[in-house]
């Protein structure tokens, strides 16, 4: 399994540290973001994966899933919020584009991949290939 | 709260409008039944759990997600009436709306010209 990322909010906590150090500012409590967004989690049986994202905050169509061959891609953008007066105290969910990437290590079936999204949580299940999966062999014993 | 157990503090935003304050925090996974939001003597104490995935014979090969139990704790002060404070869920986002006392709200002061 391989993860690939493209990573909006790190860049901006990177710019973020850069700006604190300049203006003297290094020593004030910082708050540290998950280097990778969405986290993920990913489950195997025999039959396929399931991939676990957890988007809270999205509309279905905010989010999009794509596969080549055996790369699965999940991206998508959470939109900030606009309110004209809205004085903020304290900001620390995160918005913008997002991107991640898993390889899985067998064929899979991308036709028959199926997505979920409940309560803040993305379930993709991903079948895996016929060829893929592991195969009872009688072995005859001569006796 | 048991010393013992580790918790974990959702990121939250809060901002103010002339008549609320509002919280936002991120609890991907969580059921509306699984959250209590209380205020009680000034502090606003919010907790909920989020039960780990039902594993069906399957095994993790990746594991970024956290599961357990949320909990965040403010302190209010006056400004905040508990009678005006209402709370939702929806996709995983807590939304709590804290309606200010009416002393705490801004008031327009009208200028008068002299002539």
């Amino acid at each position: 399994m391989r993860f690939m990322n493209w990573d909006p909010f790190r860049e901006l906590e990177d710019l973020r540290r850069v700006t604190d150090r300049l203006l003297g500012m290094g020593a004030r409590p910082c708050y540290t973001r998950r280097l990778e967004y969405p986290p993920l989690d990913v489950l195997e049986d025999e039959n396929g994966f399931v991939v676990i994202a957890s988007l809270p905050g999205m509309s279905k169509d905010q989010i999009h899933i794509s596969l080549l061959g055996q790369t699965m891609t999940i991206e998508g953008e959470r939109p900030a919020d606009n309110g004209e007066n809205h004085r903020y105290l304290r900001r620390e969910r995160g918005y913008g584009k997002f991107q991640r990437t898993v390889e899985f290590q067998t064929q899979v079936q991308s036709d028959k991949v199926e997505a979920r999204y409940q309560d803040g949580v993305l379930s993709i299940s991903v079948p895996k290939a016929e060829s893929a999966k592991p195969k009872q062999i009688d072995v005859a014993v001569e006796e | 709260m048991a010393a013992n157990k580790s918790y974990i503090v959702p990121p939250v935003d809060i901002y103010q409008t002339d008549d609320d304050v509002i919280l936002m925090a991120d609890m991907p996974g969580i059921d509306k039944d699984d959250l209590s939001v209380q205020i009680s003597e000034g502090a606003l104490t919010i907790e909920g759990n989020i039960p780990p995935v039902e594993l069906k014979g399957q095994k993790y090969i990746h594991r970024e997600r956290r599961h357990g139990c949320y909990y965040l704790a403010y302190t209010l002060g006056d400004v905040i009436d508990p009678n005006k404070t209402h709370a939702k869920v929806k996709d995983g986002v807590l939304t709590l709306t804290l309606g200010k006392r009416d002393k705490a709200k801004p008031r327009e002061i009208k200028i008068e010209t002299v002539e």
